[in-house]
């Protein structure tokens, strides 16, 4: 079989691509290798059980834990600091937006010159003005709903949506922020709304099941590309589902001749040949491909004569501060599902150098959960105390970590629960981390008072991999990174890597955004390179 | 080449059988004294087709709550005949199941994991919340933000009027 673009993986990242290819190219012969199932959304019986229960469809198809006493698990953590990778990511048909929260943040001018300002890791090999342009597209894309006045970052037009308003359980840090002189706004989040411009997918409803949403109105790559295949006449577009690819096959070594999958439902190897093939297969499954793809002519894997693939992997310390609310006269309650406040305060030149930060109002600020208190069987009398009465009283955060050569992701020479390679993960926090979260613990104490509030405790610190990032890293060269500045593997004329893998570097904000407008920018790159290499 | 593989994975089960009328009136009825029992306000009667079509889906979902829903009206009914109605809700609502993992849980357990937990969960979705002193929940579709008409959950800003 021979295919012009064979794109591994069916996330933002290939869907993004794929469509911007055929606006230009409707006869262009895509075929994307998905290892994951279909699982089916905008389903009304599986969104009630999600809702009654807080089962997820997709959640088999995540990660198992890593190997515990008691249980066998999948995967293996060596470094000194665990980055979970279960819940991190699904192995799916449209990939994590399954799952993601849809926090649709831009980095910041400084954020693409961090070694320039810094010294640590490296600096993007463009400008944020270069990327502004794609941001837009991307919002448009992703359907962003956001303040079009907010100055944070420079913007050339508005969000495709107005912001969602503050809920009222923001008002207690609102009031924080004003009361400290904290810059503060509405968090941009990818939730459709209404517009003059048409479009076959619903406006949010508000319904706060967002990780199962009954609409479509939350982006899901799997809904897009379904779009591609029923609504157009796309002949050479092409999925298969439950292709595990194995390795790269090379033509020479310049030139990539395509690659080998397993068939997950025969169980054959399966052989294709491509013009050209770009690796959209999130952070750690991108890097590991490469480095797992061993011809003579890369015998360190693909890429890897200089050995930067999979190094540097760097992820966000999401961190939950939690105090208490003396009394609750306003009854404030979850409403929505999805943070509408945020502040980007911290995320300035001024704290590059520490790691920047920035903080958001959860959905759950003060976590009343009225169906638990009554299938408790609590009393109507007593609900109402503890609505009223002290609550808890959450702030989130995360904050940015730098890259490092000896944290990195390999292969493992065994097949998990999905019959993928497992994966080694190296991670070893920055020794300056701890000082780092106690002097945040300082500011966030300064906002708890401010709210009226007590923070009680050192925060709680996930560093699942949600958004692991820099295992392919963009460079000038092969000796610092993985990619050029078009996303092509150096050395090799017709491979790209398109994911959070190529970001030298991911600020204190989700990745989302940014990686679609850099899906966008790479399909502009193929198609003024034209339709095949 | 497929588009899609062959084994979607769904459990969805065209052929589920739907409630018997009896069994729908003993589960509606067990639905309605949710709001005496918490002293919620909202009239019940507007959510009778969409509670219908709930216990359906349920059951197309996972054909064993067809057995939860007969077995719940059989025992409650039973216990109705014996206690009256107020004694036999309150008894329901008021517990909540303790069981472990070594020991069964008893039926009573099982009503009020599968059936009263669920309905109270969705009485809550479909309006009830707003007893509580919000204008929206997870579960409810509280409707789009559209600008310039009202926001669908409270906000500061009006709060603020």
């Amino acid at each position: 079989m021979k295919v012009g673009t064979l794109i591994v993986g069916s996330g933002v990242a290939a869907t993004a691509i794929v469509q911007r290819l055929l606006e230009k190219n409707p006869q262009a012969s895509i075929l994307l290798l998905e290892a994951g199932d279909r699982i089916k959304t905008m389903d009304f019986g599986v969104w009630q059980n999600y809702l009654l229960t807080g089962s997820l469809p997709y959640t088999p198809y995540d990660d198992l834990n890593y190997p515990q006493r008691d249980a066998p698990g999948e995967n293996a953590s060596v470094g000194g600091t665990e980055l979970p990778l279960r819940g991190g990511r699904v192995f799916v048909y449209g990939g994590s937006t399954m799952h993601w929260g849809g926090w649709s943040f831009r980095l910041k001018p400084e954020d693409f010159q961090l070694k320039t300002n810094t010294g640590q890791a490296l600096d993007w090999l463009f400008g944020y003005e270069t990327l502004e342009p794609y941001y837009c597209q991307a919002e448009d894309y992703l359907a962003v709903s956001g303040d079009s006045a907010d100055k944070t970052v420079p913007r050339s037009r508005p969000y495709p949506f107005h912001e969602f308003p503050f809920t009222l359980e923001d008002k207690p840090i609102v009031t924080a922020m004003e009361k400290l002189g904290y810059a503060y706004g509405h968090l941009p989040i990818a939730r459709r709304g209404i517009s003059s411009v048409p479009s076959r997918h619903a406006p949010c409803q508000t319904t706060g099941t967002c990780k199962y949403c009954p609409f479509g109105a939350r982006y899901v790559a799997s809904n897009y590309m379904d779009d591609l295949r029923a609504w157009n006449d796309y002949p050479n577009l092409d999925i298969k589902l439950g292709a595990i690819v194995k390795s790269l096959r090379m033509d020479g070594k310049t030139r990539v001749a395509g690659l080998t999958y397993v068939d997950k439902t025969t169980g054959e190897a399966v052989l294709v040949d491509a013009d050209r093939i770009i690796v959209a297969a999130g952070t750690i499954e991108s890097a590991k491909l490469l480095l797992r793809s061993k011809p003579d002519e890369w015998p360190k894997g693909v890429g890897n004569d200089s050995d930067m693939v999979g190094r540097h992997i760097i992820t966000h310390p999401y961190f939950v501060f939690t105090g208490a609310l003396p009394t609750n006269p306003l009854k404030l309650q979850p409403e929505m599902n999805f943070p509408t406040f945020v502040t980007r305060h911290f995320d300035s030149p001024e704290e590059q150098a520490k790691g920047k930060f920035m903080l958001i109002a959860p959905p759950d600020t003060v976590p009343i959960a009225l169906a638990g208190q009554m299938q408790g069987g609590q009393t109507r009398a007593a609900i109402d105390a503890s609505i009223v009465g002290s609550n808890l009283l959450q702030v989130h955060g995360m904050i940015e970590v730098f890259g490092r050569f000896n944290n990195r992701v390999t292969n493992l020479p065994r097949l998990n629960h999905l019959g993928m390679e497992e994966t080694s993960v190296d991670y070893t926090k920055d020794s300056g981390f701890d000082d780092r979260m106690a002097e945040i613990q300082k500011h966030v104490t300064d906002i708890y008072e401010a709210m009226g509030g007590t923070l009680s405790s050192k925060p709680s610190i996930s560093w699942r991999v949600d958004h692991a990032a820099s295992t392919c890293r963009m460079s000038k060269d092969e000796t610092e990174g993985v990619v050029d500045a078009d996303l092509r593997v150096h050395g090799v004329d017709n491979l790209y890597v398109c994911s959070n893998a190529v970001f030298p570097s991911i600020g204190s904000i989700n990745p989302t955004v940014t990686l679609t407008a850099l899906s966008l920018k790479l399909a502009d790159h193929l198609n003024d390179a034209g339709a095949q290499e | 080449m497929q588009m899609y593989q062959s084994t979607v994975r769904h459990p969805l089960s065209p052929e589920a059988p739907s409630v018997t009328d009896p069994v729908d009136e003993a589960m509606w009825n067990l639905f309605v004294a949710i709001g005496p029992y918490w002293k919620l306000t909202d009239d019940p009667e507007p959510y009778r087709l969409r509670f219908r079509t709930f216990m359906e889906d349920r059951i197309n979902f996972n054909p064993i709550y067809r057995d939860y829903y007969e077995f719940a009206a059989k025992e409650i009914n039973k216990l109705i005949a014996q206690y009256g109605k107020e004694k036999t809700y309150t008894s329901i609502f008021s517990g909540q199941y303790t069981g472990t993992p070594s020991e069964p849980p008893s039926w009573l357990d099982l009503i009020r994991l599968y059936v009263s937990g669920e309905f109270i969960g969705m009485r809550l979705a479909f309006g009830g919340f707003r007893n509580f002193g919000a204008l929206n929940y997870c579960g409810y579709f509280g409707g789009a933000n559209i600008q310039g008409e009202p926001v669908p959950y409270r906000t500061i800003e009006e709060a603020q009027k």
